[in-house]
């Protein structure tokens, strides 16, 4: 082993290969084929606790329901009763449900968070405030745009693609597009919608131009759970599945902003118990006009309510993924959650051994590294217009020393992070 | 609208996995208004080149993004050719870049490496908006400037980068004029500090180009006027309490201090990296030129940011790279050595078509500049001189720089008007 560099590794076998992690750091990527392997990877606490993720200085969702009759309280009452939860940041979510959506009602909207943004600036306390608004994007009304530019904090548009057909989806492609170049972040959420899976990659790749490689979330179509016929419209799993191995092998998406992928790899990076589920304890919502902490479904026990049980080898996994509330979990589950859970659950036998093969080659670019002798150095030469990599043995008395510079430092720690990431 | 669809995006397989970048070069435009004696890019600049494409250069931001991983901080360097030929471009980007950068939860700050010609009140405020940094290509008085760097058929530019000056420094106070010196004008040395001093500028450096050509007389006469800058300095400017930052030797002095033993010059093809306009990425804004000029036939590319395929093996070489595997005979003796760090790897590509060896004109450049930084060093740590104190040997000194200042990403809200 380097006895001068900082890092050695440790060397882990799973059924899908050796992966080795830094020294010193707490095991970054432990994943078999199996429950059990999970479970002593990640200890069972990490994976029976349902991994609600705590994180204290995460902003405060505030989720505010895109509809024009909103019993609002007023931007004073609102961020005062904010204050009194002692946080400091608060990310305001405006969603599209049960088929409206915000910027129908923009006026309205905008007014809103205007009044809040300039309350919270006055304030003896100013808050932190950031935007995620999620829409359809059925037009782009004047003034969306200039507000998303002057807004102080970050904001994020999350386009819903659940369009019938070709056009509509293209309409709503060339407005995020639009937002996109103005430096706002636009991630597409693209329902699976069974009547077109034969154009669901093209569709994926044309979000992918549309919002400059931004985030791409691949979800169920939201289907009212009371209609049975409504089960036509969920998407079969041996579909699903493939499609996602597609994506995958095509290359040409960045898994760490794409869904599924992206929770799959911090996953397999840095365990169940560190990947946002639900939001709770930073959800909160509002009601009879009062800010109410908890999660969507209203229950501040959400999370220490049993996941549903799993019998799947990626269960933990596969709970993370759908995003399973807990409290609905206890519930009978809703007809889009089940359907959802179903095709990722399969798409995840599809996809878990790849992604295991990808990290297992970036590991063993890291072992390379390691195991380099005291005295050699790669060495770069340009030939004949060609580059010879290759070893070189350090004059003898000018043994390196990759000790407290602040190169080698910072080599390390960037390092630490890279090498979970797949390698090409 | 533009057609969305023929846009680009930057290929996951063109990110480095050894180590993440955070300082990006971006080469907006290969086109330049002077014809500069010695510019480094050699024949990749000229009239008529291309320009990057709006689309590149945002592909360009999106994969440093992706490229930074954690890091917090990242830079963009506007480089050329002239780039402010592309301010059109420039308007576009900076708030596209600052924008997206921030919904990531990271910073981003822009320099621009600018000839001066061109700044005018529309640039100037746009600078001042979006808190960018200048880094002024500048190289002394009009015999040494209209010579060194005529314009366009010749055309004098000492008066336009004076100009452009008095709009920097009014935002920018810290801002570097850093100065090229050639046997040519190595005379002048002096008379350029003076005439840098005039134009208001309180941070300056010299770097010395046409290394085949210097000879023992140009190194003699380098040695004069070093010489006379250091007495300058002494009496002048610590004597008298004004602070003023002088590249060489300020930077061997703290280095002498800090007793620090570098690896690296600088970050290239490090944690910097160039992506120029047909998205192509190089270690540095030197690098394409310095390939081309060692006839390296493009080997030092590390890649395109549209494709798959990142030289990570040369990226590894590059983080590995030890100026002691090679050192010359001289360098177990040199002066220097403590505080050398092989010198700037791509310059000496060009120079000896390797970045490994340093040119003799260079390493005897440096001792000259060590000898005289370490002589002020100890006449002025001998007298105890306050301000030498209070900058060296004291951590509440904050250094005067060409990036201090605003660091805007949005208007205020209460502001109406469109912002697009």
């Amino acid at each position: 082993m380097h006895p001068t560099s900082a890092q050695t590794s440790i060397i882990h076998s799973t059924q899908g290969g050796c992966i080795g992690w830094l020294d010193g750091q707490p095991p970054r990527l432990a994943f078999g084929a199996t429950r059990e392997v999970v479970v002593a990877a990640l200890g069972e606490g990490a994976v029976g606790a349902g991994a609600a993720y705590t994180a204290p200085d995460d902003p405060l969702r505030l989720y505010l329901t895109g509809t024009p009759r909103w019993y609002l309280p007023t931007p004073e009452q609102l961020l005062a009763q904010v204050a009194e939860t002692g946080r400091s940041d608060v990310c305001f979510i405006i969603n599209a449900t049960r088929g409206l959506d915000p910027l129908d009602s923009w006026r309205a909207v905008e007014t809103w968070i205007r009044d809040c943004v300039d309350c919270s600036s006055r304030a003896q306390r100013p808050l932190r405030s950031s935007l995620f608004i999620e829409t359809r994007l059925p037009h782009l009304p004047d003034g969306f745009r200039d507000l998303l530019c002057r807004l102080p904090g970050w904001c994020v548009v999350s386009v819903l693609d659940d369009a019938s057909d070709a056009s509509d989806s293209q309409r709503r492609q060339e407005r995020a597009a639009e937002i996109v170049d103005l430096g706002i972040a636009v991630e597409a959420q693209m329902a699976l919608a069974p009547s077109q899976s034969d154009r669901w990659i093209d569709l994926a790749r044309a979000w992918r131009l549309a919002t400059r490689g931004g985030n791409l979330r691949f979800v169920a179509p939201r289907v009212a759970a009371e209609h049975r016929a409504n089960r036509a419209r969920m998407p079969d799993p041996e579909e699903v599945a493939g499609f996602l191995a597609a994506v995958y092998e095509s290359k040409v998406f960045d898994l760490w902003h794409t869904e599924p992928f992206a929770t799959l790899l911090r996953c397999l990076c840095s365990g169940v118990a560190t990947v946002p589920r639900c939001g709770t304890p930073n959800v909160a919502s509002i009601r009879g006009g009062k800010l109410v902490l908890g999660c969507r479904s209203g229950s501040l026990e959400c999370a220490r309510i049993g996941p549903p049980p799993c019998c799947c080898d990626y269960a933990p996994l596969c709970d993370v993924i759908t995003g399973a509330c807990r409290a609905r979990g206890s519930r009978p589950a809703k007809l889009d959650t089940a359907g959802a859970a179903s095709a990722f659950c399969r798409a995840l036998h599809v996809l878990v051994p790849r992604l295991l093969e990808e990290l297992t080659v970036g590991a063993r670019r890291q072992l390379f590294l390691a195991d380099r002798g005291a005295d050699e150095r790669v060495r770069a030469v340009a030939r004949e217009g060609r580059l010879v990599i290759r070893n070189e043995r350090l004059p003898a008395g000018h043994a390196p020393t990759l000790q407290a510079g602040e190169d080698a430092a910072q080599r390390d720690a960037h390092m630490a992070e890279a090498i979970v990431r797949p390698v090409r | 609208m533009r057609d969305w669809s023929e846009r680009r995006t930057f290929h996951p397989g063109s990110l480095p996995c050894h180590m993440a970048i955070n300082v990006l070069d971006l080469d907006v435009t290969k086109n330049c208004n002077l014809r500069c004696t010695y510019c480094f890019k050699g024949e990749t600049v000229g009239s008529r080149r291309p320009c990057m494409s709006l689309d590149v250069a945002m592909a360009a931001i999106d994969w440093l993004i992706a490229a930074s991983y954690s890091a917090e901080q990242l830079w963009v360097n506007l480089m050329g050719g002239e780039p402010l030929l592309a301010f059109p471009l420039v308007k576009q980007l900076v708030p596209y870049a600052k924008r997206k950068a921030a919904s990531y939860g990271k910073a981003l700050q822009f320099g621009c490496t600018t000839n001066l010609t061109l700044v005018n009140d529309e640039i100037a405020a746009f600078f001042r908006k979006w808190g960018m940094g200048w880094h002024c290509s500048i190289d002394g008085p009009p015999c040494v400037q209209d010579v060194e760097r005529p314009g366009v058929g010749g055309r004098p530019s000492s008066a336009r980068a004076e100009r452009g000056v008095s709009y920097v420094l009014k935002d920018r106070p810290g801002a570097m004029a850093r100065a090229t010196v050639t046997p040519a004008t190595v005379g002048h040395m002096f008379e350029s500090v003076l005439y840098f001093e005039g134009l208001g500028f309180r941070n300056m450096g010299f770097a010395l180009a046409d290394e085949n050509r210097w000879t023992g007389a140009h190194l003699a006469e380098f040695e004069r006027q070093l010489g006379l800058i250091r007495r300058h300095a002494r009496d002048d400017w610590y004597g008298k309490g004004v602070d003023r930052e002088f590249g060489a030797f300020d930077y061997l002095i703290r280095e002498h201090i800090a007793g620090n033993q570098h690896q690296f010059q600088c970050g290239a093809g490090r944690g910097t990296v160039l992506v120029d306009e047909r998205g192509d990425i190089w270690p540095c804004h030197r690098w394409d030129g310095a390939d081309l000029d060692s006839g390296s036939g493009g080997a030092w590319r590390f890649g395109n940011i549209f494709e798959d395929g990142f030289n990570h093996a040369l990226h590894l070489a590059l983080l590995e790279r030890d100026k002691r595997a090679c050192w010359k005979a001289e360098c177990q003796t040199c002066s220097v050595s403590k505080v050398c760090a092989g010198g700037c790897p791509a310059a000496n590509l060009a120079l000896t078509g390797t970045i490994y060896a340093q040119d003799e004109t260079n390493c005897e450049a440096a001792r000259i500049a060590f000898r005289h930084a370490m002589r002020l060093h100890d006449e002025l740590l001998g007298e105890k001189n306050p301000l030498f104190m209070r900058k060296f040997y004291s951590k509440d000194y904050r250094r005067q720089d060409s990036f201090s200042g605003p660091q805007d990403i949005a208007e205020p809200l209460s502001q109406k008007g469109a912002s697009a």
